[in-house]
C-alpha cells in the first residue's frame, strides 16, 4: 500500500479500500468482450454468489477492539480526586480520556463543560476553584491548544488558585501520523508553561501517571495554590491496560499548611498587642469562612482597623473594623502593619506614581513596624515578576496566614493586660464614628451623577444590590473597574460573596472564570453575579454559548462604557506629556463604529438578553426580568451603558 | 478703533462657539452629551477630562478624584491643569489654550449639586443597619449609643411630643404622617433610629441640628416600648 493522505480516520479507510482493487471486480468481464453479443450480461460467480447470500460469518475480531483503555484509568483519577467537572474544547490529542470521560465514566462526576477555547477551558477551572474550594480539571489540546490557555492559566498562577491541566501529547515520534501529530505535539510540553505552574509531568506509564497525578493534585492544593500540568500522552490513552493488577492509586494525603514557629508568633503578637495604632492589611489570606472569621477576631481583640485589598473576601464590609476606604490615611498613621498574603508589601508602604520620573516615595510613616505573613516567600519564580518588588519586612514569615492566625491571636490574648484591655476597648466609639463617616462619605460619592445617562456604575451597582440582597448570591467578578462600589456599599459578610479578580490582570478572565464560579454557586444553591467590561467580554465571547449550553444560573452585567478604557487615559497621557494631538487618545482605544450590540451577540448564542439600557430608570425593570431568568436556572445578560468607571 | 476688553471677550466666544460646532460635527464622542453642548462641555470630553473624572464630574478610586464640588480658585485650577502632579497628563497651552481653560472650568462649575444619600432610597437604606444574618455585625449609624446614652428613654416621650406628634399623632396613632404603633413588630429600635436620621422622602431631617445621636436614640426606644 502506498503513502496515505494524512486527513483522518475517514480518508484513511477509504483509500484503503481503493488501494485494495487491483482488478475488475467480475472476473469475466475481461473476456466478456469477445462473448456474443446475446451473452453481454454475466451472471455472478460462485464465490459473488456465496458472499452475497451466506450470513454475515461474524462480529469484529475481538483482538482489535481496546477492552481498557489507558485513559480509562486516567478517568478513575479523576473520579477518586472528586474532580466534579472537566472542562475542554475538542481536541484530538486527548480523543481518548474524551471519549473515557463520556463512556467510562458516564459523563458524570466529572462531568464534561464544553468550552469554544482553551483559554475559556482553563479560566472556568479558574473561578470554580475560588468558590468550590478545591480544584476542577481541564484538558488541553497539545501545544496551540496550551498556547491558547496559557494567559488564563497565568492568571491562576498569579491569583493563587488550584487547577488541575491534563495536557495530551504524542511523545513517540514513530507514532505520530505525519501532518498535525507532529506540528501538534512537543519535545518537552510543560516547558510552555513551567515558569507560572507548580508541577508538571510527563508520565511514561499509567502507573507513572497515577502517581505523579496524585501528586500533582496535593501540591495543587497546598498554600501556595497554584496550577499543576499532568501530560497525558496519547498512547498512553489509548493503549490497552494489558495487565490492570499492577496499577494501583495512591490514597489521599492532603499536606498540612505550613505554620509560623512559636518563636515568630511571640514575635507578632509582642509587636502586635503594644502597637498604638495597629492596622491589618489582607490580600489573599481567607482562604475559607474560617480565615475570614479569625481575622474578624484578631482585629476585635486589638480593635485594629482592616483593609481588605480584595483578592479574596477577607472582612465582611458591615463591620466597622473593616475601613478599607481609608487605606492611604491608616498606613500613614500606623505604627505596626500586619500583612497577611499580601502579593505587595512595597506598593502597600510605598508610592510609584505613572509620572516620567517614576519616582518613589514612603507612604507609611518612619519607623513603622511591618510583618509580614505569606506562603508565597519560599515560593518565587524567577522569570515571571508576580512576586513584586522586594520589601525587607520587619518580621517574615514563611507560612500560610490562615493557618497562623488561631495561635496569633492565642499568643495575643495570652498577652493583653486588664490595662490594655481597657485601653484596646476605649477606641470602640471613634473607630465606629470612622466607620460610619467612611460609610456616609462613599454613599455621597455614589449619589454624585446618581441619575446620569450613560449610567454611573454607582447607580448600576446599587440597583443590582436592591434586587438581590435577599438571595443567596455571589459576585464572581473584579469590583475594581467599577470602583469597587460592592466592596463600598454592599452588605459582604461571607467568604463566598466575593471571590477577588484575575489575579494577572489578564483581560479575558472575566466571563469564564464567572461561569466556572456560578457552577460551583450552583451546587451551593446560589445564583452568581458578574459584571464585566465590555472589552473583557469581546476576548472570550464563545462562553456565552457555554453558559447556555450548561444551563449555568449566571447573570452578567455588562459595564459598558464602550472602550478598553484603561488604554484610552493611558494614550491621553502619552499625548499629554509629548505635549502632542490632545485629541488623539480615541484611536486604537474606543470600541465603536460599530457599537457592539452584546444583548444581541448573547442572544445569538442562547443566553437570555436585553440591551443596550441607557437610562437609570430602566435598570430596575431589566434587572427583575433578567433575574428571574436566572433564577429559572439559566443565564442571562443585561447590557448596560455605564460611565467610564 | 480699539476695540473694548468685552467686545473682544464677545468676538473670542463667538470664535470658540464656531469652533465648538465644528469640534462636535462628524466627531465620534461618547454618547449622551448634551443636545447643544457648551464649548467647555465639548474641551471637557474631546480633551480627555472625562476620562478620569467622568461624565458628571464624578471621580473614581481607580482613576482621578470627583470634581464636584469644585473647590479649587481660578487660579489654583488653572496651575493644576497646566502642572498637575502624579500621574495627571499636563495640558499646556498649545493642547488648551486660556480661553478653552476657562470654558472648562465654567463647565465643572456648572455640574449640579448631587442630592443627598438621605435623599436617595438605594443609599440610604445602606446607611441603615442591616436586617438580616446574625453574622453581620454592621455598626448603624446609631453605633452603640443606644446602650451608652446618657439620655434616659423616659426622655424619648417628651422629645416624640415636641418633634415628631405633630406628624405621627400624639399617641403615635398617625396624622398626615404614619401611625408607630406598630414600630416594634416592624423593625428594630437601631433601624428606626436611622430612620429618623434618614428620613424618607416628604420627613424632615432632624438630625443633627435638631436632635443629637443619644436624643434620636432615645425617640427610638420610646417607639419601641
Amino acid at each position: 500500500m502506498g503513502k496515505l493522505p494524512n486527513s483522518g480516520r475517514r480518508q484513511f479507510l477509504k483509500a484503503s479500500v481503493l488501494a485494495g482493487v487491483s482488478a475488475p471486480v467480475i472476473p469475466g468481464l475481461a473476456s466478456a468482450q469477445t462473448s456474443s453479443e446475446a451473452s453481454k450480461v454475466l451472471g455472478p460467480t460462485a464465490g459473488v454468489t456465496q458472499a452475497e447470500t451466506s450470513p454475515l460469518i461474524g462480529d469484529t475480531d475481538p483482538d482489535r477492539l481496546i477492552k481498557h483503555p489507558g485513559s480509562d484509568f486516567m478517568v478513575d483519577l479523576l473520579k477518586h480526586s472528586d474532580i466534579k467537572y472537566v472542562a475542554a474544547m475538542a481536541g484530538s490529542s486527548f480523543r481518548g480520556i474524551h471519549e473515557s470521560i463520556v463512556n467510562y465514566g458516564g459523563n458524570r462526576d466529572p462531568q464534561l463543560i464544553v468550552c469554544a477555547h482553551e483559554e475559556v477551558s482553563a479560566a472556568i477551572c479558574h473561578g470554580y476553584a475560588k468558590v468550590a474550594g478545591k480544584p476542577m480539571a481541564c484538558l488541553i489540546h497539545s501545544t496551540v491548544g496550551l498556547q491558547h490557555a496559557s494567559m488564563a492559566i497565568y492568571n491562576a498562577w498569579c491569583d493563587r488558585v488550584p487547577m488541575m491541566i491534563i495536557a495530551a501529547n504524542h511523545l513517540d515520534a514513530t507514532k505520530r501520523r505525519p501532518g498535525v501529530e507532529w506540528t501538534h505535539t512537543a519535545q518537552d510540553l510543560g516547558a510552555m508553561v513551567r515558569d507560572y505552574v507548580k508541577y508538571d509531568d510527563t508520565p511514561r506509564s499509567l502507573q507513572h501517571f497515577a502517581e505523579s497525578y496524585m501528586r500533582a493534585f496535593e501540591l495543587s492544593l497546598t498554600p501556595p495554590y497554584e496550577p499543576v500540568m499532568i501530560v497525558a500522552d496519547g498512547e498512553l490513552q489509548e493503549e490497552d491496560i494489558h495487565d490492570a493488577s499492577v496499577l494501583s492509586i495512591p490514597k489521599r494525603a492532603p499536606v498540612q499548611p505550613s505554620s509560623a514557629s512559636a518563636a515568630a508568633i511571640s514575635q507578632i503578637a509582642d509587636l502586635l498587642v503594644n502597637a498604638e495604632s495597629p492596622l491589618i492589611v489582607a490580600d489573599r489570606a481567607a482562604r475559607s469562612q474560617t480565615g475570614v472569621d479569625s481575622i474578624v477576631e484578631l482585629a476585635e481583640t486589638l480593635n485594629a482597623p482592616v483593609v481588605d485589598q480584595g483578592g479574596r473576601m477577607n472582612m465582611p464590609t458591615t463591620h466597622y473594623l473593616n475601613q478599607t476606604s481609608l487605606q492611604q490615611a491608616l498606613v500613614r498613621s500606623s505604627d505596626v502593619i500586619l500583612a497577611l498574603e499580601l502579593t505587595d508589601i512595597w506598593g502597600l508602604i510605598n508610592s510609584l506614581p505613572d509620572t516620567a520620573e517614576r519616582k518613589s516615595s514612603r507612604i507609611a510613616r518612619a519607623g513603622a513596624k511591618v510583618i509580614g505573613i505569606s506562603a508565597n516567600y519560599g515560593y518565587v519564580r524567577s522569570n515571571v515578576q508576580d512576586a513584586q518588588r522586594y520589601y525587607a519586612a520587619d518580621v517574615t514569615v514563611d507560612a500560610d496566614a490562615q493557618e497562623c492566625l488561631p495561635a496569633i491571636i492565642k499568643a495575643v490574648q495570652e498577652r493583653l493586660t486588664r490595662q490594655r484591655r481597657r485601653v484596646i476597648a476605649e477606641k470602640t466609639p471613634a473607630l465606629r464614628k470612622t466607620y460610619v463617616e467612611m460609610r456616609e462619605a462613599d454613599a455621597s460619592a455614589a449619589a454624585i451623577g446618581w441619575d446620569a445617562s450613560p449610567i454611573s456604575t454607582a447607580r448600576l451597582s446599587m440597583e443590582l444590590w436592591d434586587q438581590i440582597k435577599e438571595l443567596d448570591w455571589g459576585l464572581v467578578s473584579n469590583s475594581a473597574f467599577i470602583s469597587m462600589w460592592p466592596q463600598r456599599l454592599w452588605d459582604i459578610d461571607k467568604y463566598n460573596q466575593y471571590i477577588g479578580g484575575e489575579g494577572g490582570y489578564g483581560i479575558g478572565y472575566t466571563t469564564p472564570a464567572s461561569v466556572g464560579a456560578a457552577l460551583a454557586h450552583r451546587d451551593a444553591g446560589r445564583i452568581a453575579i458578574s459584571i464585566t467590561g465590555d472589552g473583557d467580554l469581546m476576548m472570550l465571547p464563545g462562553t456565552l454559548w457555554t453558559m447556555a449550553h450548561h444551563s449555568v444560573p449566571l447573570l452578567t452585567v455588562v459595564h459598558n462604557n464602550r472602550a478598553w478604557h484603561q488604554e484610552t487615559m493611558h494614550l491621553k497621557r502619552m499625548s499629554g506629556r509629548r505635549n502632542r494631538n490632545p485629541e488623539s487618545w480615541r484611536v486604537g482605544t474606543v470600541i465603536n463604529d460599530p457599537h457592539v450590540d452584546y444583548a444581541g451577540m448573547a442572544r445569538c448564542m442562547g443566553v437570555w438578553a436585553e440591551g443596550p439600557i441607557d437610562k437609570p430608570e430602566d435598570l430596575a425593570g431589566a434587572i427583575s426580568r433578567a433575574l428571574a431568568v436566572v433564577k429559572g436556572g439559566k443565564p442571562a445578560l443585561l447590557d448596560v451603558v455605564t460611565q467610564v468607571r | 478703533m480699539r476695540m473694548s476688553l468685552s467686545r473682544v471677550s464677545k468676538w473670542v466666544a463667538v470664535a470658540l462657539c464656531l469652533a465648538s460646532v465644528s469640534m462636535v460635527a462628524g466627531k465620534d464622542l461618547p454618547a449622551h452629551m448634551s443636545d447643544q453642548p457648551t464649548i467647555g462641555e465639548v474641551l471637557y470630553v474631546e480633551r480627555g477630562c472625562y476620562q478620569c473624572h467622568g461624565l458628571r464630574g464624578q471621580g473614581s478610586v481607580m482613576s482621578g478624584p470627583a470634581l464636584v464640588p469644585l473647590r479649587l480658585t481660578r487660579e489654583a485650577f488653572a496651575a493644576l491643569v497646566r502642572n498637575p502632579p502624579r500621574a495627571m497628563p499636563p495640558y499646556s497651552k498649545a493642547s488648551l489654550s486660556d480661553a478653552e481653560l476657562l470654558e472648562v472650568e465654567r463647565y465643572v462649575r456648572s455640574f449640579p449639586t448631587p442630592r443627598r444619600p438621605a435623599e436617595i432610597p438605594l443609599l440610604a437604606q445602606q446607611l441603615a443597619p442591616p436586617t438580616k444574618g446574625a453574622r453581620s455585625s454592621r455598626v448603624s449609624t446609631i453605633g452603640s449609643s443606644a446602650t451608652q446614652s446618657p439620655v434616659e428613654a423616659s426622655e424619648g416621650a417628651k422629645l416624640y411630643e415636641a418633634h415628631c406628634a405633630a406628624c405621627h399623632g400624639a399617641n403615635r396613632t398617625g396624622g398626615v404622617a404614619p401611625s408607630l404603633l406598630n414600630e416594634r413588630q416592624k423593625r428594630e429600635p437601631s433601624e428606626t433610629a436611622s430612620l429618623i436620621k434618614f428620613p424618607p422622602p416628604g420627613m424632615p431631617g432632624l438630625h443633627p441640628d435638631v436632635l443629637s445621636s443619644e436624643q434620636v436614640d432615645a425617640v427610638a426606644l420610646y417607639l419601641h416600648q
